[in-house]
């Protein structure tokens, strides 16, 4: 296991993080421990959120046998036994998914492409093109429900957020922000730079699992046309 | 056996059916939410005889008004609003056994910021992802997954447990509990702090003022996040964070130098620097506080946080105890 900090996010949850940058390596590290932690159960956990380099660990601190100083360092303790185990049956974060998400990238869609071609120097075609080249790894969902927060881009599309979030975008939005690139589940107010529009829904609260997407999945964007966009399942593509 | 159980006459603007939360799907950045102050929440049910963990009404200050569709067993707790039948108020923090028809008002102001209904069996509510709490943000759970509106009837579960029909047949001779417990005083202002995962991100100088400062709940907060104004800003040496998860009462820095406290229906991640966290034992009283009402943190060690938590839910158990062991 590689070397990681472990400390309280708050008296029911404990914060393990592995170095302070952004790479796949570091999340698999992440996805790594989750899986470990999840398979090998303690008394009083709950459950995990992983991050791009740190994993929350849930717990109910009234399950927990004190053993220690604080509650928290006896969970604490426990971890670190879980994770410097000799575990030989899990040796990859496991779990991935490949999904392949259809997008439009018309220009009814892909509201911000002029500005970005302007702004990367790249033809549009060009940076769909590089968008949809690349097979990306889900860090993390959060900030709202079901956002998939996935990378890495290619470099000439790094860029950066928009100065004014838009106050509302719409559901199914592709867009991208620093080296990353996301999609959001509903509408909700949005600073990244929107280049189309997938018909999938990415959050079905009517679905016994309501989301199409999960931390470790890898994504790859396949290009539809508009009249694609549209034919596809079109009473259950927008919220 | 679903049978309705009030009628809402008037509501007041945010009024939701909230249990203990929503366990397992953070995850996926769906909030644990919950009732924001949950402390009240369980003494409520616990009081009746319910499992703690049971569907209540969450009452923002508010005027609201209740007719009761059958004879009810049920619990006030919280502030914010003192609650009177047929005209009369009636106490907080008791088991009350009230008849069918009566009319509940909410009106008169009290301290606090939020009153909890509990009713004998729990409110029957719309389960999304194993809890019946209110999702407002993706619209579900709870009732339709909104706030409660005029015109709308509640039902309730099950049939009562031999503990509420004892406690029911006793207060019907009018007989009252006397529990003595130690209630929260609403005008503190104290809520005790832990340092936060990016403490160090401040400035030694706003570390120095994180006790001496006095702080405002803005108007925009909600139970999604308070936040808070100040004269003195904070600064911080960095802004530069990964996104990582962020939890009930973690206190955010924005780059404007604001404090965000992530309460019930807090974000699964974020990006701001996490630079304290108000202990868990303290989080009732915070939700308790309303917009313009002043606070002043207290910082506080991990082990000091967990023993008050401890304290207060060994009071909850002491209370559930001795309700069982009631001899009537």
């Amino acid at each position: 296991m590689t070397e990681c900090t472990i400390i309280s996010l708050s008296e029911s949850a404990l914060l393990i993080s592995f170095g302070n940058e952004i790479n796949l390596q570091l999340h698999d590290e992440v996805m790594k421990a989750k899986k470990l932690i999840e398979e090998m159960k303690f008394e009083g956990f709950i459950e995990t959120v992983p991050a791009y380099n740190s994993l929350a660990v849930y717990y109910n601190p009234l399950l927990i046998e004190q053993k220690e100083k604080t509650i928290a360092l006896t969970v604490e303790k426990k971890i670190r036994e879980i994770l410097n185990g000799n575990n030989p049956t899990i040796k990859q974060s496991g779990n991935q998914t490949q999904m392949i998400i259809p997008v439009c990238y018309d220009d009814e869609f892909g509201i911000d492409l002029d500005e970005l071609s302007q702004a990367l120097q790249l033809s549009k075609e060009e940076i769909i093109q590089l968008h949809s080249s690349r097979t990306y790894k889900v860090f993390m969902t959060g900030f709202t429900p079901g956002f998939p927060y996935m990378g890495i881009l290619d470099e000439k599309l790094i860029t950066k957020r928009k100065t004014q979030p838009r106050l509302k975008v719409d559901a199914g939005a592709v867009a991208i922000a620093g080296n990353q690139t996301g999609i959001y589940p509903s509408a909700t107010p949005g600073g990244w730079n929107i280049i189309g529009r997938t018909p999938l829904k990415l959050l079905d609260t009517t679905k016994a699992n309501p989301f199409l997407l999960k931390a470790g999945d890898e994504v790859k964007f396949e290009v539809i046309t508009k009249d694609e966009f549209e034919n596809y399942a079109p009473s259950d593509a927008l919220v | 056996m679903h049978k309705p159980i009030i009628h809402i006459e008037q509501c007041g603007f945010l009024t939701t059916l909230q249990d203990a939360g929503r366990n397992n799907y953070l995850q996926y950045g769906i909030s644990k939410g919950g009732a924001i102050d949950m402390y009240a929440a369980k003494l409520a049910n616990i009081l009746i005889g319910n499992n703690e963990e049971a569907a209540v009404l969450e009452i923002t200050q508010s005027p609201h008004r209740f007719r009761l569709l059958k004879d009810s067993l049920i619990a006030f707790v919280g502030g914010g609003l003192q609650p009177a039948i047929n005209n009369q108020p009636v106490s907080l923090h008791q088991p009350l056994f009230i008849k069918k028809d009566s009319v509940i008002e909410l009106k008169k102001q009290l301290p606090g910021f939020r009153l909890y209904m509990a009713v004998a069996g729990g409110f029957e509510a719309e389960k999304f992802l194993n809890s019946s709490s209110t999702d407002l943000l993706i619209k579900a759970g709870g009732f339709e997954g909104r706030a409660l509106k005029k015109e709308d009837t509640l039902e309730t579960n099950a049939a009562s447990t031999s503990l509420q029909q004892q406690l029911a047949a006793v207060l019907k001779t009018s007989t009252k509990f006397k529990f003595n417990l130690t209630e929260l005083n609403f005008q503190e202002q104290t809520i005790r702090v832990m340092q936060g995962v990016e403490w160090n991100c401040l400035t030694t100088d706003s570390q120095q003022k994180i006790n001496t400062t006095a702080f405002t709940v803005s108007p925009q907060s909600n139970r999604m996040g308070y936040r808070l104004k100040s004269e003195t800003l904070l600064t911080a040496q960095s802004f530069d964070i990964i996104s990582s998860p962020v939890t009930q009462g973690t206190v955010q820095l924005t780059s404007s130098g604001e404090l965000i406290v992530l309460m019930a229906d807090a974000q699964t991640v974020g990006g701001y620097p996490r630079v304290l966290q108000v202990i868990a034992a303290d989080l009732p009283l915070l939700a308790q506080k309303k917009p313009g009402d002043l606070i002043q943190f207290d910082i506080v060690s991990l082990q000091e946080a967990e023993d008050a938590f401890l304290k207060q839910q060994s009071a909850l158990k002491h209370l559930k105890t001795r309700l069982n062991n009631m001899s009537v």
